[in-house]
C-alpha cells in the first residue's frame, strides 16, 4: 500500500459538495486556469488607485462598480494626455481595468515598437508599465504572439523576470515546452544567483517552480516559499496583491481552499478588488459550493463587462446547470473578445459536440490545437463534459486523449482513473490514479479514492444471475440473498417495462460507511445522496450507512438500477431530471408497494409557484434556491413521468428516452411525443397536479394566503411536524377550535387541532378531526402523518383492529418508517394474523435488516406457514448475525432441509453445526439418521 | 454430591487435554462489592445472586459456595458481608477443602478504581487490590484449577497480575483505565441464568462461551443506547499476561493462544464428571479425547486443505464422535447426552 501524504498543503479540509445524483463530481476547480495574468507588481496599486465605494455585499444604494473609473477614464481621455506621461499610465491602467483594451492598444502600440532602435523612448520605469499593460491587453483580446512578443522585449530589454515568466507560461501553452523550460530554468538561475530579489522577481520565480512543478511536485513548495518572499518583500503594500492572487489560485489547484482563501483575505480588504482577485474569490466559492459565485462574477462584469476568464466562468455554471443554450451565449460573449482564449474555445467545442454540431467542434479542436499543441486541458475539460452529462465512456475515451497528449496530465490521469472505476474497471483504474498521484500527490480526491480501493480488500465479490456484489465481508452472508433478490426482480421488470436490457453483469458496490460510498462517488466525504448508477457500476450505502429509518435500501437499489436502464437507453443522453423522475416513478413500481409520497412542502411550493415548468426545470437540480428543492425536485419529475404515462401509455416514456438517445432536444422530443409544446405541456402538468391533489390543495393556498395576510415571513409552522407545533394557549385553543370549525376542508387546521385533542385525550373527537384530516391529504404519511396520530388514539383506546387498520394504511406509503413497522408486525402477532405478520417484518428488511430477533420470528413463523424455505432463507441471516448459538442455527437449517427432501443440503448444514458443536446431541443423531438414509456407511 | 464416587484419572487428563478430571468438583466464591449508591447495590445483588443460583442448579453444593454481599442479610443463604477480611477468609476456607483438579470460580461484581498503581475492587471498608488478590490467592495450591473473573470497572489491571497456568483470568474492561461503570456483570450472569449462551449445544455454558455471549450482548447494548463503548473485556487462560478480546475454542491457530482452557471449563459439574467410571467408560472417554484432538488439529488446518479432503475428514470424525457419545449416553450412568 503506498503512503499518500500531502505536505504543507493540507489534504483535508471541510469541504462543501456539489453533486449531480446519477452524474457525477464537476472536478476540483472547474475550467481552465483562467488566462489573463493578475495585474504585476507595481500595477496593482495602480490597478486599484481610483478609490471605489464598491463592496461585494453589493448594497443597492452603492455606486455601479467601475463608476468612479469610468469617470476618472473620461477625464484623462478630455485630457488626451502624451503617451510618455504619467496620466497616460494611469489611463492604460484602468482601461485594462475596464476592459477597454482594443483602446489601449490602439493608443500605445504604434508608440512602443518591440524593435528597441525604433521605439520613441529609450527603455524607463514608466515604458516597462506601459508595456506590461500593452501585453496584457494583447493577451485580453488574443493576441498571443504579439503578447509573448511583448513579453520576451520586457524581459530581455529592461530585466523584467516577472514578464519573462508570462512568456514562459504563454510558450508553453503554445507547446513550446523546451523553451518554457528554460525560461523558467533561467529564472530559478537568477534566484540562486542574486543575494535577493524585488517583489516581481520574487513572482516570477514563483510562478517558475509552480510551472515545473508538473514534472518534479516538490517544487510546488518552492512555489510557495518564492510567493512568500515576494508578500514578505511587498511588506504588506498592494504590490504584492499580484503575487498573494496568484498563489491562491495556487493553493486552490492543489486543492486547499482554505489556504487560498487566507491568501486572499488582505486583496480583498480594499475597497475596490481587482477583477483578478475577485474571479479568484469566485473560484474559491465555487469550489466550496457556495452560491455567491454567480453574484461575484456580476460585479466583475459590472466594470469590465469584457472580462473573458469570467465569461467563460459563467458559461460553465449554465452549463452545470444543463442550460446549454445560456452557456452558449456567454462563451461566445468570450470569444468575441477573445477569439484565442484557450478555455473559452474548449468550452465552446464541448458545447458544440453536446449539441451534435461537429462541424464547429472540429473547427474549435483544431483551433485549439494550432494555438497551443499538445493541449491536455481540452481533453480533460471535454472528459469533465461527458462526465456532467453521464457519458462516462465517452469521458474515459477523452480522457485518454489528454493523456496520450501529455503525459504530464496529471488531472487527466485523474480523469482516466476516475471513468475507469465509473465503467468497473477497477484494477485499470487504480493503476491510473496512483500514476496521477504520483504527479500530483495533493491530489484529495484521488488520495481518498485509492485508500478506498485499498480497502476493497475487506469486500467480496458475489456474482448473481446479471450482477455482481460488491459487499463487505462483515455483512456480505445477510445482505447478498436480500440484494440479489431486489436487483434481480428489478431488472426483471425494468427490461420487460423499456424493452431493453443494460450489459451485464451490473457491478453493485455497497458500502456500510456512508464515507466509502461518498468517496467512492465523488472522491469526497460529505456527500447527501444514498445511491449513485454510472450505468454498468451502481454504488450505494448499505443500511448499515445510515441510522434506521433514515431510507429503504431497497428503494435506493431499485432507483439506482431504473438510471442504468434509462441512461443505457439513451446513451446517458438524458437530462437529469428526467433519469431521476424515471427512477423515482420506478420505485413505486418496486415489489413492496413502495411509494413515495408528496410532502406538505411539496404542495406549499407548488401552491406557492415555486416549481419549475419544463424548460427550467434543472435548476430545481442543480442550482437549489430554497430547502429541500432537490427532494421536491425528485418527487416533480416522477409525477411528470407519471402522467405521461397515465395521459399517453408508458411507450411514450420509452419514446421520449428513443428521442433523447438519438440526440434530440427537449423541446423536440415533447412535440414528437406529445403534439405540445413545453409551455403547452406544462400546463397540462399544472393541471393534472390540481386534479391529483384536489382535496389537499386547497389547505395549502389558504394557508399561504393567511399567513401572507398575517405578515408572516416565516414557513408555515403546520407544514411541519405537529409535534414541532406549541399548541395551545387557552386562547389559542379556542381559536383553533373555531378554525377548525370554519375550515373543516383545511389539512391543516384539521390536523392541529386533532393533535390538540388527542393531547387532551378526548380521544373520540381526535379520531373524528384526525380522521378528515386524513382523507383530506390521504397521500402523506411521512412524519406527524394523520396516520401515527390515528393509531396512537386507536392504541390508546385499546382498539386494535383500528390500529392495525391505520398502521396498515401509514405503510402501505410510507416504507420507512422502523418502528410503525415493528408495532404493526406485534399487532398481528397478537391477533395471530402469520401471514401479515410475516409481510410486515420482511418489510423492515428493506429498512433496516441487521435486527437478529426479527428474522428469528421471520424463521418461526414460516415453521407455523409450513414454508420450509423461508425458513431456510430466515435462518441463513440469522446466521449472518453472530447468534449465540450457530450449531443451533445450523442444525434448524438442516432440519427444514431435511423436510424439503433435500438430505445432502442437510447434510451439509449439520457438519456445519458439528463442527463448531462435536457434542450435540440432537445434531449427531440428525447426522447418523441422514447418513443412513443416503447409503453412506461411514 | 457425593464425593465417594470420585475416580481419580488423572491419566485421562492428559490424555483428555481436558483440565478438569473426571469426579472434580467446583467450588465457588461469588463477592458483590460496594454499591455506592441503592441501584447499584441492588444491580450488584441480583448480578450475584443469579450466578449462585445458576451454580447451585449446574450442580455445584451449597457446601462448596461462599456468597458474600454488602448487605448479608437479604437473603439467608449468603455467608457474609463482603469485606476484605471476610472475602480473605472465606478464600482460604474454600481452599482447604478443595482437592487436587478441583476447580474454584471467584467472580467479583462491583465497583472497581485504580490508584497508586493499583487496580481495586471496592468493597465496605478497606478494599482489595489486585496485589492482595494474588496473596490471597496463594492459598489455592497449583494443581487446583482457578476461573477469576473480575466484573467491575477499571478492572482489566487485575488481568496482568493473576495471569498464570491453569488459571482462567476474565476482567470486564482492558485496562484499569476504563472506569465507567460496566453492563458486562448482567450479561455474564444471564449466560449462566438462562443458558442462552450454550453455543456448542451440550447442555454447559462453559467460561468461554459466558464470555462470548456477554461480550456480545455488551456490544449489542451500547449499539442501541447509541453509545460509545467504554468496557472492552478480556480473557486470558494461557497464562502470557495478555488478555485476549476474541479468544477461540481452537486457542488460534496453533492452540497456544487463549480460549482453549476457557472452553473446557464450566460452572457446575461438567459432563465428565458425571459419567459412571468403568473400564470400558474410561477407554471410551480417552479414545473421545483423542477424537476431539484431531478434530481440533484438523479444524485449525482447514484453510490449508482442499476442501472436499476437510469435509470427508470432518465428517468421519465427527460420526465417530456421534457413535461414541451415543455409547456414552447409553450407558445410563450419568445420563447427561453431553460430550466431555
Amino acid at each position: 500500500m503506498s503512503l499518500r501524504m500531502g505536505a504543507r498543503f493540507d489534504l483535508l479540509r471541510g469541504f462543501v459538495i456539489a453533486v449531480l445524483l446519477g452524474g457525477g463530481w464537476l472536478g476540483p476547480a472547474g475550467a481552465q486556469e483562467p488566462e489573463t495574468a493578475p495585474a504585476t507588481g507595481e500595477e496593482a496599486g495602480a490597478d486599484n488607485a481610483v478609490s471605489l465605494t464598491a463592496s461585494l455585499e453589493g448594497e443597492t444604494e452603492r455606486e455601479s462598480f467601475g463608476d468612479a473609473e469610468r469617470a476618472r477614464y473620461d477625464e484623462l481621455i478630455a485630457m488626451a494626455p502624451r503617451w510618455d506621461t504619467l496620466e497616460s499610465l494611469e489611463l492604460s491602467q484602468i482601461e485594462v481595468a475596464l476592459g477597454k483594451y482594443d483602446e489601449l492598444i490602439e493608443r500605445l502600440e504604434p508608440r512602443l515598437p518591440m524593435d528597441p532602435i525604433l521605439a520613441d523612448a529609450r527603455p524607463s520605469r514608466l515604458t516597462q508599465m506601459l508595456l506590461r499593460a500593452l501585453a496584457r491587453s494583447q493577451l485580453a483580446v488574443g493576441r498571443r504572439v504579439d503578447a509573448l512578443e511583448t513579453y520576451r522585449h520586457l524581459g530581455s530589454q529592461y530585466g523584467d523576470l516577472l514578464a519573462q515568466a508570462r512568456a514562459g507560461v504563454l510558450l508553453e501553452q503554445a507547446g513550446d515546452r523546451q523553451e518554457a523550460v528554460a525560461f523558467f530554468e533561467g529564472l530559478i538561475d537568477a534566484y540562486n544567483a542574486a543575494p535577493r530579489l524585488n517583489v516581481d522577481g520574487y513572482h516570477a520565480v514563483a510562478i517558475a517552480c509552480r510551472q515545473l512543478g508538473r514534472e518534479e511536485p516538490a517544487l510546488f513548495q518552492d512555489a510557495l516559499k518564492a510567493f512568500d518572499q515576494a508578500i514578505e518583500a511587498s511588506r504588506g503594500r498592494e504590490f504584492g496583491y499580484p503575487a498573494r492572487i496568484d498563489l491562491a489560485n495556487l493553493f486552490l489547484d492543489k486543492y486547499d481552499s482554505g489556504q487560498a482563501r487566507a491568501s486572499l483575505e488582505p486583496v480583498l480588504d480594499q475597497d475596490a478588488p481587482s477583477a483578478e482577485a475577485l474571479l479568484a474569490l469566485a473560484r474559491i466559492e465555487r469550489f466550496d459550493g457556495q452560491p455567491s459565485v454567480r453574484a461575484i462574477a456580476d460585479q466583475i462584469l459590472e466594470r469590465n463587462p469584457r472580462h473573458v476568464d469570467t465569461l467563460v466562468l459563467l458559461a460553465t455554471l449554465e452549463t452545470e446547470a444543463e442550460n446549454g443554450a445560456a452557456a452558449v451565449e456567454w462563451v461566445d460573449r468570450a470569444l468575441d473578445v477573445n477569439p484565442n482564449h484557450l478555455p473559452a474555445l474548449t468550452l465552446s467545442a464541448g458545447l458544440a459536440l453536446q449539441d451534435g454540431n461537429l462541424l464547429l467542434f472540429g473547427q474549435r479542436q483544431a483551433r485549439v490545437e494550432e494555438l497551443s499543441p499538445g493541449n491536455a486541458a481540452f481533453w480533460v475539460e471535454l472528459s469533465k463534459l461527458a462526465m456532467r452529462n453521464r457519458l462516462y465512456p465517452q469521458a474515459l475515451d477523452f480522457a485518454q486523449r489528454a493523456v496520450a497528449a501529455d503525459p504530464l496530465s496529471w488531472e487527466g490521469w485523474s480523469e482516466v482513473g476516475m471513468n475507469q472505476l465509473r465503467l468497473g474497471q477497477i484494477e485499470d483504474g487504480r493503476a491510473s490514479l496512483e500514476k496521477s498521484f504520483a504527479g500530483d500527490p495533493y491530489n484529495v480526491w484521488n488520495k481518498n479514492t485509492l485508500d478506498l480501493l485499498d480497502s476493497l480488500v475487506q469486500y467480496r465479490t458475489i456474482p448473481t444471475r446479471r450482477f455482481e456484489l460488491i459487499l463487505h465481508q462483515d455483512e456480505a452472508d445477510l445482505l447478498a440473498p436480500l440484494v440479489a433478490e431486489i436487483a434481480e426482480r428489478a431488472y426483471d421488470s425494468l427490461a420487460s417495462r423499456y424493452g431493453f436490457e443494460p450489459a451485464t453483469p451490473i457491478r453493485i458496490e455497497v458500502y456500510p460507511r456512508h464515507e466509502d460510498f461518498s468517496v467512492r462517488t465523488v472522491g469526497l466525504s460529505g456527500l447527501g445522496a444514498l445511491g449513485v448508477s454510472f450505468g454498468p457500476v451502481i454504488a450505494m450505502d448499505s443500511p448499515a450507512a445510515r441510522g434506521i429509518g433514515d431510507f429503504n435500501w431497497g428503494t435506493t437499489l431499485w432507483h439506482e438500477i431504473a438510471h442504468t436502464f434509462t441512461l443505457g437507453l439513451t446513451r446517458g443522453r438524458i437530462p437529469r431530471w428526467l433519469t431521476e423522475g424515471l427512477s423515482v416513478y420506478e420505485e413505486r413500481q418496486g415489489p413492496e408497494g413502495w411509494t413515495d409520497e408528496p410532502s406538505p412542502d411539496f404542495l406549499s411550493a407548488y401552491a406557492d409557484g415555486r416549481l419549475h415548468g419544463l424548460t427550467t426545470i434543472n435548476e430545481g437540480f442543480v442550482r437549489p434556491s430554497f430547502p429541500n428543492q432537490i427532494g421536491l425536485s425528485y418527487y416533480q419529475a416522477s409525477l411528470i413521468a407519471e402522467f405521461i404515462e397515465k395521459e399517453w401509455g408508458f411507450e411514450h416514456i420509452v419514446g421520449l428516452l428513443h428521442g433523447y438517445r438519438d440526440g434530440y432536444d427537449t423541446e423536440r422530443v415533447f412535440r414528437e411525443q406529445f403534439g405540445l409544446t413545453l409551455q403547452e405541456f406544462d400546463d397540462r402538468f399544472w393541471s393534472y397536479l390540481e386534479s391529483r391533489f384536489e382535496t389537499a390543495l386547497p389547505s395549502f393556498r389558504s394557508v399561504s394566503v393567511s399567513v401572507e395576510e398575517e405578515g408572516a415571513e416565516e414557513e408555515d409552522p403546520l407544514s411541519q411536524s405537529p409535534d414541532a407545533i406549541e399548541l395551545p394557549s387557552p386562547s389559542a385553543e379556542g381559536d383553533l377550535e373555531v378554525a377548525a370549525e370554519t375550515r373543516p376542508d383545511d389539512y391543516r387546521t384539521q390536523l392541529a387541532w386533532g393533535l390538540e385533542l388527542k393531547r387532551q385525550e378526548r380521544w373520540e373527537k381526535a379520531d373524528e378531526v384526525l380522521s378528515r384530516a386524513r382523507d383530506l391529504f390521504p397521500e402523506y404519511a411521512g412524519p406527524g402523518s394523520p396516520y401515527h396520530l390515528l393509531a396512537e388514539v386507536a392504541l390508546a383506546r385499546e382498539d386494535n383492529d383500528a390500529a392495525i387498520a391505520h398502521l396498515q394504511g401509514l405503510i402501505d406509503i410510507n416504507e420507512y418508517d422502523y418502528d410503525a413497522h415493528l408495532q404493526l408486525a406485534e399487532l398481528y402477532k397478537e391477533r395471530g394474523a402469520i401471514e401479515s405478520e410475516a409481510d410486515t417484518l420482511t418489510r423492515t428488511l428493506y429498512i433496516y435488516p441487521y435486527r437478529r430477533t426479527v428474522h428469528e420470528r421471520l424463521a418461526d413463523l414460516a415453521v407455523a406457514a409450513d414454508r420450509p424455505l423461508d425458513r431456510i432463507q430466515a435462518l441463513e441471516r440469522v446466521l449472518a448475525l453472530d447468534p449465540p448459538s450457530r450449531p443451533r442455527v445450523l442444525f434448524e437449517i438442516a432440519r427444514s432441509h431435511e423436510q424439503l427432501g433435500d438430505l445432502e443440503q442437510a447434510r451439509r448444514a449439520v457438519l456445519g453445526a458439528l463442527e463448531l458443536a462435536p457434542g450435540f446431541p440432537q445434531a449427531q443423531d440428525l447426522l447418523l439418521d441422514l447418513l443412513e438414509r443416503m447409503g453412506d456407511d461411514s | 454430591m457425593n464425593r465417594s464416587n470420585r475416580t481419580a484419572v488423572l491419566l485421562l487428563l492428559a490424555l483428555f487435554c481436558l483440565p478438569l478430571r473426571s469426579g472434580a468438583e467446583t467450588f465457588g466464591l461469588f463477592v458483590s462489592g460496594l454499591g455506592g449508591d441503592e441501584n447499584f447495590e441492588e444491580s450488584f445483588f441480583e448480578t450475584s445472586r443469579l450466578l449462585v443460583e445458576a451454580a447451585i442448579s449446574a450442580g455445584v453444593r451449597e457446601e462448596a459456595l461462599a456468597w458474600l454481599t454488602e448487605d448479608p442479610g437479604r437473603d439467608a443463604r449468603i455467608d457474609g458481608r463482603s469485606t476484605r477480611e471476610q472475602v480473605i477468609e472465606s478464600l482460604q476456607s474454600l481452599s482447604r477443602r478443595m482437592e487436587e483438579g478441583d476447580l474454584l470460580w471467584v467472580v467479583l461484581i462491583g465497583h472497581g478504581s485504580y490508584r497508586d498503581q493499583r487496580s481495586k475492587i471496592n468493597l465496605p471498608g478497606p478494599d482489595l487490590t489486585d496485589e492482595q488478590w494474588t496473596a490471597a490467592l496463594a492459598s489455592v495450591p497449583p494443581d487446583r484449577q482457578l476461573v477469576f473473573v473480575n466484573t467491575a470497572s477499571a478492572s482489566g489491571g487485575f488481568l496482568e497480575t493473576l495471569s498464570g497456568d491453569g488459571r482462567v483470568i476474565v476482567t470486564a474492561t482492558k485496562s484499569a483505565g476504563q472506569r465507567n461503570s460496566t453492563v458486562f456483570p448482567t450479561f455474564f450472569a444471564a449466560a449462566f441464568a438462562e443458558r442462552t449462551a450454550d453455543a456448542d449445544q451440550d447442555g454447559f455454558v462453559s467460561v468461554l462461551e459466558a464470555f462470548d455471549y456477554a461480550n456480545q450482548e455488551v456490544e449489542r447494548h451500547y449499539e442501541d443506547q447509541n453509545l460509545l463503548r467504554t468496557e472492552h473485556a478480556l480473557l486470558d487462560d494461557n497464562g502470557d499476561r495478555t488478555g485476549t478480546r476474541d479468544p477461540t475454542s481452537l486457542g488460534g491457530e496453533d492452540g497456544t493462544g487463549d480460549g482453549l482452557l476457557a472452553a473446557r471449563l464450566v460452572l457446575g459439574a461438567s459432563a465428565l464428571s458425571r459419567i459412571e467410571r468403568t473400564p470400558e467408560n474410561e477407554a471410551l472417554i480417552a479414545r473421545r479425547a483423542d477424537l476431539q484432538r484431531q478434530l481440533d488439529d484438523l479444524r485449525r488446518s482447514k484453510a490449508s486443505l482442499p476442501e472436499k479432503d476437510y469435509f470427508d475428514q470432518l465428517q468421519g470424525l465427527l460420526v465417530e464422535i456421534a457413535r461414541l457419545d451415543r455409547s456414552l449416553r447409553s450407558d445410563g450412568s450419568a445420563a447427561t447426552g453431553d460430550s466431555p
